[in-house]
C-alpha cells in the first residue's frame, strides 16, 4: 500500500514537470504555420526543406509545417478540411478555386495586411493578380505563367517561314503554308475536349480577350463574351477547324495531353502553351528545335495568366504568422529562392528582371506576354470554373459542328454563365 | 423481488426452440452492422438529400422538385435513353460473343490449345477499366491503330482520319465497343462452365435420333444454359447499367454530352455543378431500376436455392 501510494506521488511529480517542460517558454515561443500545398510531390522534398530553413532562418519565432497532399483532389480535400473546421494555416490554390473558396468562407482577406507593406511590394506583382473578388484581396501568387506561342523550328525552316507570327492574318498564313496533312504535319492541335475543360485557357479565351472582347464585366458581374467581337473570335477558330483545315484531326476529342505529344512528336508546327510547357517539352522531347514567341495579335493583344497562390484560411491558428509567410514567399526573397530552385516563372516583375532569369533565354516571350495588354486572368472572378469551362467547351463544340451559330452558342453559353454568376451571394 | 416462475420457463423454452437462430444472428451481426453502417445509411441520406436542395454551405428542404426538374430536362431523358443503349449493345454483344466462343472452347479440340485460348481470351477481362480504356483511346485516336486497319482494309480512305471518339455520332460506339471486349470474357467463362454441365448423354441420343446441329443447340444446349444465361445477363446489366469508368475515361460523356451515361451525369452534376440535391434525386432513379433488375435476379437466386 505504501509503495503504490509513493509509485503515484512519483508519477504526478513526473507529469508536472513534463507539462512544465512543455509549456516552458523556450518550448512555446516558435508559432507553427502549417502550409497546405501539393508541390512537395511535385519539386521533391529537399527542394521544400531548403525553402523551410530559409524562412525560419529569417522568422525564428515561426516553424514551418509542410501538409503535402498530391493535386489530384486536393480542392476536394480543402473543402472537407474546411468543413471538419481543420484547415491548415495557409492554403495554396490555383487562380479558378479563389472565388469558390472566398465565397464559402474558407479564405481570409489581405487588404488590410497589404495595405501596412510599401508600394513597392504589390507594385511588383503582375497586375492580373491584382484582381479582386467582391472588392478584397484573397491571395498573392508565387508562381505564374501566361499562356504563349510555341513554335517548330524545324518545320518553320522547312517551310521558308523566317519568324513566328505576330497577328491573326499572319497566323492563318504560316498555318496553311506548314500544314501537310500527307506528311501529317499540321499547324495546330485545337483542342475541345469536355473533361478534363481545361482548354478554354489555351484555346478559346485568348482568341476573344485578342478580338476586342472580354468575358466577364467585373461592374456588373455579368458574361459578356457573346458581343460582335466574341463571335469573331469563333468564328475565326472554327474556319481554321472546318475550313482551313490545319488542326490534326479530332478536335472534339484533343486535349492537353494530345496537344502536347503531338508538339514533341515534331507533327505540328504551333502550340498555345504556358511556361510549365517548357519542363513538359524537355521530359517528352527533349531533343525538339523549337522557339517561344508572344500570341498573334488580332484587334489587340490577350492571353490567359494563371499561377499558383498562397491565401491565409479563417481557421488559422495564428494569422499574423500565417501572413508573414504568405508575405515571404511573395515577396522578393521568397519568389527568388522558388523560381531558382523549382523553375518555376517568377511571380514579381523585380524577380523576373535580375539576370539569373534574364538567362533563360525560352521564358523571356512570356514576360513579354504579361506586359502586353489584356494579360488576364477571369478565372479569378469566376465562382465555378469548371463548370464554366465545360459550358463553353460544349457550346464551342456545337459551333464546330454546325449545329449552332456562333453568335447562338455563345448566348446560350453566357445565358448558362449568368446564372451561375447570378447564383453566387 | 419474485420472478414469474411461468414467465422464466417461457423465456426458457423460448431461448431452446431458437437457439440455432440467435446463435446465427449472432454471428450476423458485424456483417450487418457494416452492411447498415456502409450502406444502408449512406443509402437512407441519398434519398434525404433528393428532397432537398443542398450545397456546400446550406441545405434546404424542398419536397419533389428535384424529381420534377428531373422529369422536365431533357439532357436527363437523353442521358438515361444513352444508359439503356449502352447496356442493351453491352449486354447483348456479351452474350452472342461469349455463347460463341464458349461453344468454340467446348469443342473435342487439342486439350492444349483449348488451355491456351481460354487464357489468353480472359486477359481483358484481368485489365482495370481505367486500364482497357485508355488502351481503346490510343487504338481509337485519328492516328491510331484502329484507322490505319480500316485504310489498309480498304474501307477508309487515305486521306480520312476518322474521329470515333470526337464524333457525337460514334462515341457512344465506341465506348461501348471497348465495354464489350473488355467483359466478354466473364460470358465465355461461366457459359463454358454451364455447357461443361450439361450430360453427354443427351447429345449422344440426339445423334442416334440424327438431330442436326442447330437443333441439338436449340433444343439441348440452350435450355441447359438457361439458368447460367438469366444470372450473367441479369448481373452484367446491373454492373453495365451503373458503369462509370469506361465513359469517364475515353470520352468523359462528351462530346456535346453524346456519350454521356446516368453514373457520369450523376458525378458532374454533383461534384462539378455542385448540384447535390439533383444528383441525388438522379441517383434514386438509377437506384429504383437496378432494384428492380436486381429484385429479379435475387428472387430467381432464392428459387434456385429452394
Amino acid at each position: 500500500m505504501h509503495r503504490s501510494l509513493t509509485n503515484v506521488v512519483r508519477n504526478c511529480a513526473l507529469c508536472v514537470l513534463a507539462l512544465a517542460a512543455f509549456t516552458s517558454p523556450a518550448a512555446s515561443a516558435a508559432t507553427e504555420v502549417r502550409w497546405a500545398q501539393w508541390k512537395t510531390t511535385e519539386v521533391g522534398e529537399k527542394t521544400m526543406a531548403e525553402l523551410k530553413a530559409a524562412f525560419e532562418k529569417e522568422n525564428p519565432d515561426i516553424t514551418l509545417t509542410l501538409v503535402d497532399s498530391p493535386f489530384t483532389g486536393f480542392h476536394d480535400k480543402a473543402v472537407v478540411l474546411f468543413q471538419a473546421k481543420k484547415l491548415p494555416d495557409v492554403l495554396l490554390v490555383q487562380v479558378d478555386w479563389v472565388a469558390e473558396f472566398a465565397d464559402l468562407g474558407m479564405l481570409e482577406p489581405l487588404d488590410n495586411w497589404i495595405a501596412k507593406e510599401p508600394k513597392s511590394f504589390m507594385d511588383n506583382i503582375p497586375v492580373t493578380f491584382h484582381q479582386k473578388w467582391r472588392g478584397k484581396q484573397y491571395y498573392l501568387p508565387i508562381e505564374s505563367g501566361a499562356v504563349a506561342l510555341f513554335y517548330n523550328t524545324e518545320i518553320f525552316k522547312n517551310a521558308g517561314i523566317a519568324g513566328p507570327p505576330k497577328t491573326w492574318d499572319e497566323y492563318v498564313e504560316v498555318a496553311k503554308k506548314v500544314t501537310n496533312p500527307e506528311k501529317k504535319i499540321f499547324a495546330t492541335t485545337a483542342t475541345l475536349q469536355g473533361e478534363p475543360p481545361t482548354n478554354m485557357t489555351y484555346d478559346i479565351y485568348p482568341l476573344i480577350l485578342q478580338a476586342g472582347g472580354n468575358l466577364i464585366d467585373e461592374k456588373t458581374n455579368k458574361a459578356v463574351f457573346n458581343s460582335p467581337a466574341g463571335v469573331k473570335a469563333i468564328e475565326r477558330y472554327v474556319t481554321l477547324v472546318n475550313k482551313d483545315k490545319v488542326a490534326v484531326p479530332g478536335v472534339l476529342s484533343n486535349g492537353e495531353k494530345e496537344k502536347r505529344a503531338n508538339f514533341a512528336a515534331g507533327n505540328v508546327a504551333m502550340m498555345f502553351e504556358g511556361p510549365w510547357g517548357i519542363a513538359i517539352q524537355k521530359q517528352l522531347n527533349p531533343n525538339l528545335k523549337y522557339d517561344i514567341a508572344t500570341l498573334p495579335a488580332g484587334a489587340t493583344t490577350g492571353t490567359m495568366v494563371r499561377g499558383s497562390l498562397n491565401t491565409v484560411t479563417t481557421q488559422a491558428q495564428d494569422k499574423e504568422a500565417a501572413w508573414k509567410f504568405v508575405r515571404w514567399l511573395s515577396g522578393p526573397t521568397g519568389i527568388e529562392l522558388w523560381s531558382k530552385s523549382t523553375g518555376a516563372f517568377p511571380a514579381r516583375r523585380d524577380v523576373a528582371e535580375q539576370s539569373w532569369f534574364k538567362e533563360k533565354k525560352l521564358f523571356q516571350a512570356f514576360s513579354q506576354q504579361m506586359q502586353l495588354p489584356n494579360a488576364r486572368s477571369p478565372f479569378l472572378g469566376m465562382p465555378n470554373a469548371v463548370q464554366m469551362n465545360k459550358i463553353m467547351t460544349t457550346e464551342v463544340q456545337n459551333v464546330v459542328q454546325e449545329k449552332k451559330s456562333a453568335k447562338q452558342a455563345l448566348d446560350d453559353a453566357a445565358a448558362e454563365w449568368n446564372k451561375i454568376l447570378g447564383a453566387t451571394k | 423481488m419474485e420472478q414469474d416462475p411461468r414467465r422464466h420457463e417461457v423465456a426458457r423454452s423460448f431461448r431452446r426452440r431458437y437457439r440455432q437462430e440467435l446463435q446465427a444472428y449472432g454471428f450476423l451481426w458485424p456483417a450487418l452492422l457494416i452492411l447498415g453502417v456502409l450502406m444502408v445509411y449512406p443509402l437512407l441520406q441519398v434519398m434525404r438529400m433528393s428532397f432537398s436542395e443542398v450545397t456546400l454551405q446550406k441545405e434546404t428542404w424542398v419536397g419533389l422538385d428535384n424529381y420534377a426538374q428531373l422529369l422536365r430536362t431533357s439532357l436527363f431523358w437523353r442521358v438515361l435513353w444513352q444508359t439503356i443503349l449502352f447496356t442493351a449493345g453491352s449486354v447483348s454483344l456479351h452474350l452472342v460473343i461469349g455463347l460463341g466462343l464458349a461453344l468454340l472452347l467446348h469443342a473435342k479440340i487439342n486439350i492444349r490449345f483449348r488451355n491456351l485460348m481460354r487464357g489468353m481470351l480472359i486477359i481483358p477481362w484481368l485489365l482495370a477499366p481505367t486500364v482497357a480504356g485508355m488502351i481503346w483511346v490510343l487504338m481509337l485516336a485519328p492516328f491510331g491503330v484502329a484507322n490505319g486497319l480500316l485504310i489498309s482494309l480498304g474501307v477508309l480512305d487515305l486521306s480520312v482520319t476518322f474521329n470515333w471518339l470526337g464524333n457525337p455520332d460514334t462515341s457512344l460506339l465506341s465506348v461501348t465497343a471497348m465495354n464489350v471486349w473488355r467483359a466478354f470474357p466473364f460470358f465465355m467463362v461461366m457459359l463454358l462452365a454451364g455447357l461443361q454441365a450439361i450430360p453427354d448423354e443427351l447429345y449422344e441420343a440426339a445423334d442416334i435420333d440424327g438431330t442436326t446441329p442447330l437443333a441439338k443447340f436449340w433444343y439441348i444446349t440452350l435450355p441447359g444454359l438457361r439458368g447460367v444465361i438469366a444470372t450473367v445477363v441479369l448481373l452484367d446489366s446491373i454492373w453495365t447499367f451503373r458503369a462509370f469508368d469506361p465513359v469517364y475515361v475515353m470520352t468523359g460523356g462528351g462530346p456535346m454530352n453524346s456519350s454521356e451515361v446516368l453514373a457520369t451525369a450523376i458525378y458532374f452534376d454533383a461534384f462539378q455543378k455542385f448540384k447535390f440535391g439533383y444528383a441525388s434525386a438522379e441517383a434514386m432513379v438509377m437506384f429504383l431500376i437496378l432494384f428492380v433488375v436486381s429484385a429479379v435476379y435475387v428472387r430467381r437466386a432464392v428459387r434456385d436455392i429452394g
